[in-house]
């Protein structure tokens, strides 16, 4: 290859794992969920925090790190949800960016 | 119905034209953007009455010139703010500040008093940073986007803003940063770290930087809230970004 060939190269992985990151960057931001006025970020740390103990209502830190009394199922079956919907437009998305074979296509 | 169902919610933009650009026109358009993905009135807090949209108008006179690159700059009012807007919880955004996606619509049914966006997002290196404010190095948080209640933290928080834009020049001196142009996102600044007990609390987003195409970004082509852009300099390098809010600072590029 000649060095032009091999700046190119560089130059092309770094637009892919650019939109790797702003493709990351927007859905994580999507990973958010809203119960008796806390937010809540969905994360394996809520998932398992929920899943770990068997009350019906408990209090956790909100992202705010306000503490919110929680329906621990209602939270944890919104949060399901939209994780599963966040991660299947992830998906998509990336789906759509690998077929992508040229910044011009765009 | 819950107390939190029962509070009003709502936006409001601040805009003042200029003699070359037609912010309120901005403004319009970023108001039906809330309205398509956040489903959220509008009140647009201008010094015209008769413009034309669906959104309400508060009138009030046109704030000092604020020059800023040899152009007139209208944006000393956003310390009024607080007590201009008509609701309970308040999304308070700039006018080139382009809604794409109902995200903002978790933080807005939350409950924190105060929430200011200080986390950048950079389209064209990837990173998510905190800026700083002059030499000492405040963290800087964007007064593009908030979130407030009518309560008494926010409320105290737009006081000390009145306070520090009142004596500007001392504020500018003490934290040392440049005085001119004044800058809406400093007087934040400086508020947010005395309010929270100097620097103790973070008023910014969690999970929600703010994505900001400056001029090294070049806007290609915006469509179907997608913005595709390259990178100033670099022929080769094209990017998109979608499924995200954002600053669009290029006026001239839109």
């Amino acid at each position: 290859m000649t060095p032009e060939n091999l700046r190119d190269a560089a130059r092309l992985a770094y637009d892919r794992e650019l939109a790797k990151q702003n493709l990351k960057t927007a859905m994580t931001s999507r990973l958010t969920v809203t119960h008796q006025g806390g937010v809540f970020l969905v994360n394996t740390d809520l998932f398992v925090l929920l899943q770990q103990s068997d009350l019906d209502h408990m209090v956790i830190l909100d992202a705010y790190d306000t503490p919110v009394l929680v329906n621990r199922k209602e939270l944890n079956s919104l949060a399901r949800q939209r994780f599963q919907e966040v991660m299947n437009e992830w998906q998509y998305q990336y789906e759509q960016q690998v077929n992508v074979r040229s910044a011009k296509n765009l | 119905m819950s107390d939190q169902q029962k509070i009003s919610k709502g936006c409001i933009i601040a805009a003042f034209n200029t003699d070359s650009y037609d912010y309120i026109g901005d403004a319009v358009l970023a108001g039906e953007r809330v309205n398509r993905h956040l489903n959220l009135p509008v009140t647009i807090i201008t010094d015209v009455s008769d413009i034309m949209s669906e959104h309400d108008v508060i009138t009030v006179p046109k704030p000092a010139d604020n020059p800023r690159l040899k152009q007139n700059w209208y944006n000393m009012n956003r310390t009024q703010l607080y007590d201009l807007s008509p609701y309970d919880r308040t999304l308070l955004i700039d006018s080139d500040y382009f809604i794409c996606t109902d995200t903002l619509s978790a933080h807005m049914d939350g409950s924190a008093d105060f929430i200011m966006a200080r986390e950048v997002y950079n389209p064209v290196t990837g990173e998510i940073t905190t800026h700083r404010v002059g030499e000492s190095a405040l963290p800087m948080y964007w007064a593009t986007v908030t979130i407030f209640n009518k309560s008494a933290e926010a409320s105290l928080i737009f006081e000390l803003a009145k306070h520090i834009q009142k004596h500007w020049e001392y504020y500018s001196a003490y934290y040392r940063f440049r005085a001119s142009p004044m800058r809406n996102d400093y007087i934040f600044s400086i508020a947010c770290h005395l309010a929270g007990g100097y620097g103790q609390k973070d008023y910014g987003f969690v999970n929600y930087p703010l994505v900001n195409c400056d001029s090294n970004v070049k806007y290609t082509r915006f469509l179907d809230d997608q913005l595709v852009y390259e990178y100033a300099g670099k022929s080769l390098s094209r990017n998109k970004l979608t499924n995200m809010d954002l600053h669009l600072m290029n006026k001239d590029m839109l």
